[in-house]
């Protein structure tokens, strides 16, 4: 364990050695927070409410998808290039997991995230926005949970696509598709009560929905009471498939590597 | 027994066939058809504790196959690879506690972070205790010099100091095995002399087992005693670099100033191979004719203003090696073909 904090301890100061890109970044998330809101303001034009949701929660929504996504930035190409460049084998001949090595990595850039661009498009946010906060600690503690479970469902998902790199040698194109369709069905910039019926139907089956659109309906109060539970446990769900998944994926490529020699 | 066993292993790969064109790469998606490439055809070493070895071959010998085997990251098709008595394949994350690996054209040092950052997570990837990591990091920096830059983020390094810090890397969890993969290259001949000589002690010294691929003929010759060639996945030659140069490394090259334009030189035992102006060039086999011999016989017919003997380097020994082994890998094909032709 000792092992995993101290990739995650470099990993942190290895993001602060980026001075240019952590600067690019961070005009990035302020720039997205503003077309963000821009645009929902727009669509609500004179009215106050739409569907039953307020502008000012719209705005809120909007805000909070912006600071997930600045959160959940993630490196989606350290599998690949390790592969490409043969690295793989370097981590294949040290003592400890490799996958626990990548989950460290991630952390590490998130926990990167969270102090330098995601707290301060936060202050932004709420001097500017006046974000509405979460109704009482209870709704706000539950938010957390389903934001936890939601990073969890978003890297399982993108772990199956970056282990895909073991087959196609080349992911940039499928990764580059399956983050546009993440973008638009998970309710990181669209909220599932906007979907058309059949649409929203559909999403509901699919795990989506589960890395933005759960928390940020919880956080809004959008579900209440059972549901909540409900919504929890379907998104502990799907992090069981699909890390299963991955894990199914992982030996394969494990032996391929071993077997083929890549 | 052997520190390292490695009996008759056979390494082949299955490569998926390329098709031409596009629908040939469209069919290919959906299709395989493999192909069948040896690697590695059989060989079988042994290396015992302290020796350092040079292991050498061209591209694509089987020479990184071979040794990704050792480190149990390949496993081989047939045959036995066995590493301080244990399968390495079997045991990857034991046997990697032995091994210490240095890929000379990659890194295992974080990049953005000072050099210590990298010896330091190590301490935690080996579980090295504190008091015995201090000593040993102690130990190894006064060995490879390294104190000076520590605390430099590793690529504002030079090659030469990158190259240091990975034997560091290399060696803190003590490894009583060492594999080098072409650990100078790149590097300028100071730094390379300077690499060579850490071996050198590294083996000595540090009794760590070393065994070293290169394409820099002088990586063998000052450092190891011992040389395995492999050429197309066979072994053709195992044994003391004094033993090769006996063997192979007879004919010398005599190069003489004249002081005339010399008339045509009557030689037993020796060939004109290039004349300029007043200099000429004859290659002599030593054990048909000595230098001396030679010479004596040239200046009864001309004046000599100046001369050199030259002894082969052992990169034309090695290629000369290589050329006979490909020769006799072409022949064997092209008799094999023949065959094909005739049951036709």
């Amino acid at each position: 364990m000792r092992l995993y904090l101290e990739f995650v301890r470099r990993v942190f100061r290895r993001n602060a050695a980026y001075k240019v890109q952590y600067f690019t970044g961070l005009f990035n998330a302020l720039l997205g927070l503003f077309i963000g809101v821009a645009i929902w303001r727009a669509a609500y034009g004179g009215s106050d409410i739409i569907d039953g949701i307020g502008k000012q929660e719209m705005v809120t929504y909007a805000v909070l998808g912006v600071l997930m996504r600045t959160l959940l930035t993630m490196n989606e190409y350290l599998i690949d290039s390790k592969i490409r460049s043969g690295e793989i084998a370097v981590d294949l001949l040290k003592p400890y997991h490799f996958l626990g090595y990548v989950l460290s990595v991630i952390i590490g850039d998130m926990i990167f995230n969270l102090w330098t661009k995601v707290l301060p498009v936060l202050i932004v946010s709420i001097l500017v926005f006046h974000l509405t906060l979460p109704a009482d600690p209870t709704a706000a503690l539950l938010f957390l949970i389903s934001l936890v479970l939601g990073f969890l469902v978003l890297y399982g998902f993108n772990l199956i696509f970056w282990l895909s790199a073991f087959w196609f040698h080349q992911t940039w194109s499928i990764l580059t598709i399956k983050n546009a369709v993440i973008l638009l069905v998970s309710g990181a910039t669209i909220p599932l009560w906007f979907m058309p019926q059949s649409l929203a139907d559909i999403l509901a089956a699919l795990p989506f929905k589960d890395i933005y659109f759960t928390p940020l309906a919880i956080y809004l109060g959008q579900v209440s009471g059972n549901e909540i539970v409900k919504a929890l446990v379907v998104q502990a769900g799907w992090i069981i498939i699909l890390h299963g998944l991955a894990a199914l994926l992982w030996n394969r490529a494990q032996s391929k590597l071993v077997i083929q020699g890549g | 027994m052997s520190l390292i066993q490695v009996r008759d292993v056979r390494k082949e790969f299955q490569i998926a066939r390329k098709r031409e064109g596009f629908w040939g790469s469209v069919k290919g998606l959906f299709s395989h058809h493999y192909d069948t490439k040896i690697a590695v055809d059989g060989i079988t070493f042994d290396i015992q504790s302290g020796e350092m070895i040079g292991f050498i071959g061209p591209n694509g010998a089987g020479k990184s196959t071979t040794i990704k085997m050792l480190t149990g990251i390949l496993v081989p098709t047939s045959g036995e690879v066995t590493v301080l008595g244990r399968t390495p394949h079997k045991n990857r994350e034991m046997n990697a506690a032995n091994l210490g690996v240095v890929f000379g054209q990659r890194t295992q040092l974080w990049w953005d972070l000072p050099l210590i950052e990298s010896i330091e997570l190590l301490k935690y990837v080996y579980r090295i205790p504190e008091n015995q990591f201090r000593r040993t990091l102690g130990m190894l920096s006064d060995l490879l010099e390294v104190n000076a830059f520590m605390n430099t983020p590793v690529r504002q390094l030079s090659l030469g100091q990158r190259m240091r810090g990975d034997l560091l890397a290399a060696l803190i969890h003590e490894p009583p095995i060492l594999f080098l993969d072409e650990p100078t290259i790149g590097l300028d001949i100071i730094a390379k002399e300077r690499i060579r000589d850490l071996l050198v002690t590294i083996n000595r010294e540090r009794g760590v087992t070393v065994l070293l691929t290169t394409h820099d003929m002088a990586d063998i010759e000052k450092t190891c005693d011992r040389m395995i060639i492999i050429d197309q996945g066979s072994l053709i030659y195992d044994g003391k670099l004094a033993a090769l140069r006996a063997q192979y490394g007879k004919i010398r090259r005599l190069r003489v100033d004249f002081r005339n334009e010399p008339r045509s030189l009557q030689l037993d035992g020796a060939v004109l191979v290039n004349q300029e102006g007043l200099r000429c060039w004859f290659d002599f086999d030593k054990d048909d004719i000595t230098a001396s011999q030679l010479i004596a016989r040239i200046s009864e017919q001309e004046e000599i203003v100046d001369l050199t003997i030259e002894e082969p380097e052992i990169e034309s020994i090695i290629k000369e090696i290589y050329e006979a082994s490909s020769d006799a890998a072409r022949q064997a094909k092209g008799e094999q073909e023949e065959q094909v032709l005739q049951l036709i």
